[in-house]
């Protein structure tokens, strides 16, 4: 090969290497990104998947009381992908999921069924493995559409509320990824936390976020259980709360019943283990510290004391998990996952002869 | 082969114990991160974290036996007749020719879909390949250099993760580990072995030097320091990666089968789509070196076999060797990764048998070795 065929083969090289690289590298201005912040699914009459995007609207400015700073868009279609699809149609934007943290399911969508739905975004990857899901009464759409005084959008309220809340063990966290998780073994039962709106008046002076004139904040006291099928059940607070008590580290709020009167208890910590004998007998043994932070017991007592807060606390406490469980399993589903753990524990072939589930809970008072 | 050529082919192939120490640590975990996890977890559900065990531990006993080649010299310079050594390497090239078809297309495709954000997988390996051509055109001891000052990298990278990452795992989850269930074990094993072999890269080396280094008689201490180093450099390398299993097993449970990228789903490669905050850059950096110096490697000791078997040596020769590789890898991975199911099967099935017939050979040429040295020293 001569010196000159040489060179035109390395031009023809560098050029082709540079158009390749050229194609890779393709700047992508922040204005043709519609990041999503917020994402519903929901299941129309027909049968069609609809996803609805809020979208954070580049350029805009961000001052309190400017106007239409999130867009809202929908797309229809038979698949989760082809509706996701028709919004980048729609909107010219190439939605960007990354800043999603917000991934609402719809009423209908839960008693239809939600495991594909979140099967598929899991596998698809656009969004985040840890995006919070919650499902909501009515549609995620409508949900999206709510005017909120204290967030500039409905996702970005949920997503503070649900960072509290699961925090503080006011409802359990759940992930797209716990929930897929769960769905996927055997003997688990998926939840998700259950949103519903409270109309409340305009905030005086609060931000004029657009939308209607009704302004909403969110209730989250309750959730929903899923079968193995994916369908879901919503369940009462009672559950909610015996949730948390079993899987949240503490930090959670109970407000105790006596004949003497009542007192607000902060669960500050709870140290717990589960016991899974491979006849099926399980044991969930919990100690809880605790401190009182407000009480109207002792207009009509001296003193407050430990042994009362104890009693009563774990009298409380061991009532919710009872109840709940007694209530869940009498529905098929069972809130705890006993049979889930037991699977973990001693293999998916091998069965219990029976589940049945014990308590020990212990709770100690600690003011420091 | 002449002695010119043994020379030229000899100067290539060295590196230092500690180069070589790092050589070893780099095939051991290019490549076990990527897609391998969810493999594993499709077969053996938790018990992943024991099957990569196991083909851990079978990886070191290749390495033993690859070691006692490359400490004679290498492959090519085994005293053994020539139709064994042409047969032996004939295999090793199909081996190291389908490892590269293999990996170019896994690690481009992570590129293509995490780095540049879902572009085409053709033209990322295309430039993988160009750039891997020039990396590993200054031998092996300069991919040793290369991880030499990048290892300060893997530290970082561990300290920072251990610092910084929020890693929510289930109890129970990690408790599925090491229950009685083992079924599915001997299904991950198979399945999972085209991602194992790697040592026998390490049959082409010449650590001949090292010997002779111990024949003129330097003290047993030293010997034995420089064994300490790469027995460290291993059993770090396990701990790592078995903690990465158990990481993934945990935080992921029954879902680990449907993740296709293990590192995307562990948040460590997500530079353009997560927050500032996390170790994402230095993983990137990281995985790139890393998989760069792998397949690397895998070329050089691909054009190790094809130079040794036809008896050429020289710059021409070398370049050629990388161009035909190259292709072949390119080819390959069209033909056979285009389909999803061609490609499962292409890494599950094709290539764990040839993993089976190439690590057999390599602990074949390295018991040939042992014999030889010991017959030689009796």
């Amino acid at each position: 090969m001569n010196e000159r065929t040489k060179k035109i083969i390395s031009v023809l090289l560098i050029v082709v290497v540079c158009t390749l690289v050229g194609n890779l590298i393709v700047t992508q201005p922040i204005l043709n990104r519609g990041i999503v912040i917020g994402m519903g699914v929901d299941k129309t009459e027909d049968g069609q998947t609809e996803v609805t995007v809020q979208i954070a609207v580049a350029g805009e400015s961000s001052a309190p009381g400017a106007p239409n700073r999130y867009a809202l868009v929908s797309g229809k279609g038979d698949t989760l992908l082809s509706a996701m699809d028709a919004i980048a149609r729609i909107t010219a934007y190439r939605p960007a999921y990354f800043h999603c943290h917000m991934l609402l399911f719809g009423e209908r969508l839960v008693e239809t069924g939600v495991l594909e739905t979140a099967k598929q975004l899991f596998i698809e990857d656009s969004l985040m493995d840890d995006v919070a899901v919650m499902a909501v009464k009515g549609t995620a759409k409508e949900t999206l559409e709510r005017s909120v005084s204290m967030q500039g959008a409905s996702s970005v309220y949920l997503q503070q509320l649900n960072k509290i809340n699961s925090t503080a063990g006011g409802h359990p966290a759940a992930t797209l990824k716990n929930l897929v998780s769960h769905f996927e073994t055997k003997g688990y039962t998926p939840y998700l936390p259950w949103v519903e709106a409270v109309p409340v008046p305009k905030a005086v002076g609060g931000a004029d976020t657009g939308g209607d004139e009704q302004n909403y904040v969110f209730d989250c006291s309750k959730t929903v259980l899923f079968r193995e099928n994916g369908t879901g059940i919503v369940e009462s607070e009672d559950v909610t709360e015996a949730l948390s008590l079993t899987a949240a580290k503490g930090g959670m709020l109970l407000s105790v019943q006596t004949e003497n009167g009542s007192m607000d208890v902060n669960v500050k910590r709870i140290l717990r283990y589960w016991h899974i004998e491979e006849s099926g007998e399980v044991t969930y043994h919990a100690v809880h510290f605790v401190s009182v932070i407000a009480e109207n017991v002792t207009k009509d007592m001296t003193e407050i004391s430990d042994d009362y807060v104890t009693e009563h606390v774990t009298e409380y406490i061991r009532e919710k998990i009872e109840t709940s469980y007694a209530l869940t399993a009498a529905e098929q589903t069972d809130a705890l996952s006993l049979m889930g753990k037991y699977h973990k524990k001693f293999g998916s072939k091998k069965e219990p002869k029976a589940l049945s589930l014990r308590l020990d809970i212990s709770v100690k008072r600690s003011d420091a | 082969m002449t002695d010119v050529q043994g020379i030229q082919l000899k100067r290539d192939r060295k590196v230092s114990f500690s180069q070589y120490a790092l050589i070893a640590v780099a095939l051991f975990l290019a490549t076990k991160a990527c897609t391998l996890p969810s493999v594993l977890a499709d077969a053996a559900g938790a018990k992943a974290v024991w099957v990569v065990l196991i083909l851990f531990a079978a990886e070191c006993v290749l390495l033993y036996f690859c070691t006692k080649t490359a400490r004679a010299g290498g492959l090519f310079a085994l005293d053994l007749p020539r139709g064994a050594r042409i047969a032996a390497g004939s295999i090793l090239l199909l081996f190291f020719a389908l490892k590269l078809a293999a990996f170019t297309r896994e690690i481009s495709t992570y590129f293509a879909l995490s780095l540049f954000e879902n572009v085409p997988v053709l033209p990322v390996s295309v430039i993988l390949l160009v750039f891997t051509c020039l990396f590993a055109y200054g031998g092996y001891a300069s991919l040793g250099r290369v991880l030499e000052i990048f290892v300060w990298l893997f530290i970082f990278v561990f300290l920072f993760v251990i610092i910084f990452t929020r890693t929510e795992g289930d109890l129970f989850n990690a408790i599925a580990i090491v229950n009685a269930d083992t079924e599915g074990m001997g299904r991950g094993i198979f399945r999972a072995l085209g991602w194992f072999g790697d040592s026998a890269v390490v049959a082409l080396l010449d650590l001949s030097g090292t010997r002779q280094t111990k024949e003129k008689g330097k003290s047993g201490s030293e010997r034995l320091g420089n064994s300490k180093i790469l027995a460290a450099a291993l059993g770090v390398s396990c701990l790592l990666l078995v903690v990465f299993y158990a990481v993934f097993t945990s935080v992921y449970g029954e879902a680990a089968r449907m993740t296709d990228y293990a590192f995307i789903k562990l948040s460590a490669f997500r530079a353009n789509t997560d927050e500032l905050g996390s170790a994402d850059w230095p993983m990137i950096t990281l995985w790139s070196v890393l998989s760069f110096v792998y397949l690397g490697l895998i070329l050089l000791a691909g054009k190790e076999c094809a130079l040794g078997i036809f008896g050429k040596s020289g710059r021409k020769a070398e370049k050629t060797a990388f161009a035909l590789l190259s292709l072949f890898a390119l080819v390959l991975s069209v033909l056979v990764s285009d389909e999803a199911a061609a490609h499962e099967t292409f890494m599950t099935g094709v290539m764990s048998i040839a993993t089976i017939i190439a690590g057999a050979v390599s602990a074949l040429a390295g018991g040939a070795a042992l014999y030889k040295s010991k017959v030689k020293y009796e």
